[in-house]
């Protein structure tokens, strides 16, 4: 399994649902993500058309990375879909209190610090003057 | 799945000539907007949602990542098109796990009909959607007419 696999819950496109705080369902719309790595961190992305920096939720729960974006008053149309919703696996290397996330004209990037024990390090090499 | 679901498809390519030249025998204008909405292009992105309200019509384009200087937008002969590029430039030291967003040049027309006054059409794009508003001509709206007895 690659690291940062969308979760099962989080798997079927456009029809993922979870109650809404009335008890109805609302429907998800699963947005479409790049995911990233480098030696220091994770960073994935999310095109959430729409969305407003108002109303997002970014959580870690239950060793689950949950981008919730609900669609901003004035975007959100007539459509019975409350906004975009997808969850992602995390791996044990990521450091959950350093999750960051920013919202710029509709796209997400949420970035992963890694713990700094799972990042490689450097060892300085020093030379020993003679005498 | 994406993948497949953007592969270029030359039959779909086919059909949509075939609609266009349809299109074109029955362009009697009378039809409503919504209805001949259909997209004229082969391109699935951007997502376009076309509504009519009483003065206007409305085109909204989800165009994630984009702004103002990056989408243009066109209305000709009753046709809006919108295109653009999206750059989704790979990051200096980071390794790709997982590719949804295409970097991609688009272009999209959907055919909003007659009656429209494109002088007065106006577009903006905030947190990613593009909404363009083209308002009826004035000729186009539906006018009451009084009624009056002879007296």
């Amino acid at each position: 399994m690659t690291t940062l696999d969308p979760s099962p819950r989080s798997a079927t496109r456009s029809s993922s649902r979870s109650p809404s705080p009335a008890g109805a369902p609302r429907a998800w719309r699963t947005p479409r993500v790049d995911v990233l790595e480098s030696a220091a961190d994770y960073v994935v992305i999310a095109d959430v058309p729409g969305v407003d920096d108002g109303a997002l939720d970014v959580r870690f729960e239950d060793g689950q990375l949950v981008l919730e974006a609900p669609f901003a008053a004035h975007g959100a149309g007539e459509a019975p879909v409350a906004g975009f919703r997808r969850a992602f696996s995390v791996p044990r290397s990521v450091d959950t209190q350093a999750i960051e996330a920013q919202l710029v004209a509709g796209v997400l990037e949420v970035r992963l610090p890694k713990v700094a024990a799972a990042q490689p390090r450097r060892v300085p090499v020093r030379s020993t003057r003679p005498g | 799945m994406f993948p497949r679901a953007f592969a270029h498809d030359p039959t779909f390519e086919l059909f949509d000539a075939l609609r266009r030249e349809v299109d074109r025998f029955l362009d009697h204008g009378d039809a409503s907007p919504v209805a001949r909405a259909a997209p004229l292009s082969a391109g699935t992105w951007p997502a376009l949602a076309v509504r009519e309200t009483a003065d206007a019509i409305v085109v909204r384009a989800e165009v994630p990542g984009l702004a103002e200087g990056d989408v243009v937008v066109e209305l000709h002969d009753g046709v809006l098109t919108v295109r653009g590029e999206r750059a989704t430039p790979a990051r200096e030291g980071y390794e790709t796990l997982r590719r949804e967003r295409p970097a991609l040049a688009f272009e999209r027309a959907v055919r909003l009909g007659p009656h429209l006054d494109a002088a007065r059409a106006e577009a903006t794009v905030r947190d990613g959607v593009l909404e363009v508003h083209v308002p009826r001509a004035a000729e186009a709206k539906p006018r009451r007419i009084q009624v009056r007895g002879q007296a």
